[in-house]
């Protein structure tokens, strides 16, 4: 082969995948799809009952965290059932690992598609379950029921269903 | 000419050098150090005399934080080690645990074939991370670009099957865990395999004249320098020696899967390029097998041993069942507790063997966690491999030995 032909030969492809359109998202205005088991923010249930926490308090997602992302205050009720007081979830040591949703033995706590994560000052990384219900019923109007990709083999969780 | 001693100080010995000889301290904030790593390399004009990687920068404790977490919550931490291909780290440290425990027999078919897909598409993705920056350091800028646009396919099917690109904590001791892969996965795997191709990449720079002129006769590894200094991967193969880890202790589904180890013998640059393209192409040959083993599974097969032991139960009965419960709890308190013992398991990953070793005392969070990390081991022999080639070939050299700094330093 002449010297210089491997050169002409990438310059042919460069021209030729240049007339492509461009695989580049220009992302505030565009957003590529996100995988339905996308794992963002995590949000909590409502309790339709007593319209709180659906939190039980029993602490297995404050000992399934790895970075002790999440802390769980509890008392003793009237009726001697445990309360919970308070619900505080650390955004900026979240890994987003899922391992509390897993451990969740209620299905309070539940994914969702949340990225935009930005606050103004670092207070408000640190949210409580009030705000994570905020969140989650936020999250559950924007996504569509469409991209469910649900199979066997994946076990029925309300976190895979159809929430 | 006289010499900063304060750089050179740690260094005792590149402190007496001759008047024609410079230190040049190159990162670590240097683009082509692939990360924080400092090179000390002593020139006479434009060659290398000697050359010193100083690592360290990045370290983070990986080793020791795995021993204040459970086995399970160590899983996350792998993520973040070799950043370019998350789930072959999982995998080996999920392997080794479960070679602790004794239980290699028995994780299901559908897991292994899982495991050995993900752990292929993810050399693809960190290949692909590699022949991007690799050609960048040599000058060659759409390859930079066209290799991420393709990784990016690569890392959505990662977002598809467990629900993040880079950060995976894919799989569970003992299967797939919860995340067994939606139903769509498989043909949208085949999809991507379908529409992917490497031509692109490989017009652009194999027949290339100019990375040819980089790359040939450069920072050549001769085998015995090789094999005395460690290496592993594609690093190896490229100095001519047939040692790959699937082939020599085949782990997971590799036993039924039909592939070639490619092998080059000039141990330049080149050759360890040419051995990664050609992995390249055998790893979409090795995630197709495993797709169409995949298909030829019952829709009931399990993914999971059956060791009530490691694998939580279905949490939908958990409210409901009192048996169900005690599991769940007893397995989210306490984990995975292995019996007292140590095991060492190694895979080939991306860029050669990555390697655990557990202690355990037999509670649930290891004794002694180390990790044998390729990127490490690989580095050293840029000490050798270095001297008497120019400085921008040390470039190209560390390019392709392919080290990622998060890995290097832990």
């Amino acid at each position: 082969m002449p010297l210089g032909s491997g050169i002409l030969k990438g310059f042919a492809t460069v021209f030729k995948v240049g007339a492509r359109k461009p695989a580049t998202i220009m992302y505030p205005e565009n957003v590529r799809d996100i995988a339905y088991r996308f794992r963002g923010q995590v949000g909590m249930r409502r309790d339709e009952v007593t319209n709180g926490l659906t939190c039980v308090g029993c602490g297995l997602c404050e000992t399934a965290c790895p970075n002790d992302v999440i802390r769980v205050d509890t008392s003793e009720g009237e009726d001697g059932t445990r309360v919970v007081d308070r619900y505080l979830f650390d955004v900026g040591r979240c890994v987003f690992c899922y391992f509390c949703i897993e451990a969740c033995p209620v299905d309070a706590l539940q994914r969702t598609h949340d990225f935009h994560l930005v606050t103004e000052d670092r207070r408000g990384l640190l949210i409580d379950g009030f705000k994570m219900i905020d969140i989650y019923e936020h999250d559950l109007e924007n996504r569509s029921l469409e991209d469910q990709n649900i199979g066997p083999g994946t076990r029925p969780r309300l976190w895979f269903g159809d929430d | 000419m006289s010499v900063e001693t304060g750089t050179a100080s740690m260094f005792g010995d590149i402190e007496q050098v001759s008047e024609n000889q410079m230190v040049l301290n190159m990162g670590p904030q240097h683009p082509s150090t692939h990360g924080v790593m400092r090179l000390l390399i002593e020139v006479d004009g434009e060659t290398v005399t000697k050359c010193t990687p100083d690592v360290g920068y990045l370290h983070r404790g990986v080793e020791k934080l795995i021993e204040t977490h459970d086995y399970r919550g160590g899983i996350t931490l792998t993520d973040r080690m070799d950043y370019t291909a998350g789930p072959s780290n999982n995998m080996g440290y999920l392997m080794a645990i479960e070679k602790l425990m004794g239980m290699d027999d028995e994780i299901p078919l559908r897991a292994k074939l899982l495991r050995t897909a993900v752990a292929e598409l993810s050399r693809l993705a960190s290949h692909h991370i590699w022949i991007g920056t690799h050609a960048l350091d040599i000058g060659a800028m759409s390859a930079f670009l066209w290799s991420l646009r393709e990784r990016e396919k690569i890392l959505y099917l990662f977002e598809q099957a467990c629900g993040a690109r880079l950060t995976t904590s894919f799989m569970r001791v003992g299967g797939t865990g919860p995340h067994d892969v939606p139903e769509s996965w498989v043909e949208n795997v085949d999809a991507f395999l379908d529409s992917y191709t490497l031509d692109e990449l490989n017009s652009l720079l194999t027949g290339n004249e100019i990375f040819q002129s980089r790359t040939r006769g450069v920072g050549v590894i001769p085998a015995e320098q090789a094999l005395s200094y460690g290496l592993t991967g594609p690093s190896l193969r490229g100095s001519g020696v047939d040692w790959d880890l699937r082939k020599a202790r085949p782990y997971a589904a590799y036993d039924m899967i039909d592939f070639e180890i490619p092998v080059f013998p000039e141990g330049d640059v080149y050759a360890r390029y040419l051995v990664r393209l050609n992995e390249m192409y055998q790893a979409t040959r090795i995630v197709r097998q495993c797709m169409e083993h995949l298909r030829d599974l019952p829709a009931d097969a399990p993914s999971n041993a059956d060791r009530p032991d490691l694998v939580p139960p279905d949490v939908g009965r958990v409210p409901f069942d009192m048996e169900a419960m005690i599991n769940h709890f007893k397995l989210v308190m306490h984990g995975v507790q292995p019996p007292v013992g140590e095991a060492y398991f190694g895979i080939e990953g991306p860029k050669g063997e990555l390697g655990y070793y557990f202690v355990s005392d037999g509670s649930g969070m290891p004794y002694r966690c180390h990790v044998r990390s390729p990127s490490f081991v690989n580095l050293g022999v840029m000490e050798d491999a270095a001297v008497g080639g120019l400085i921008a070939d040390t470039v190209a050299l560390i390019g392709s030995i392919d080290i990622v700094l998060g890995e290097v330093d832990r």
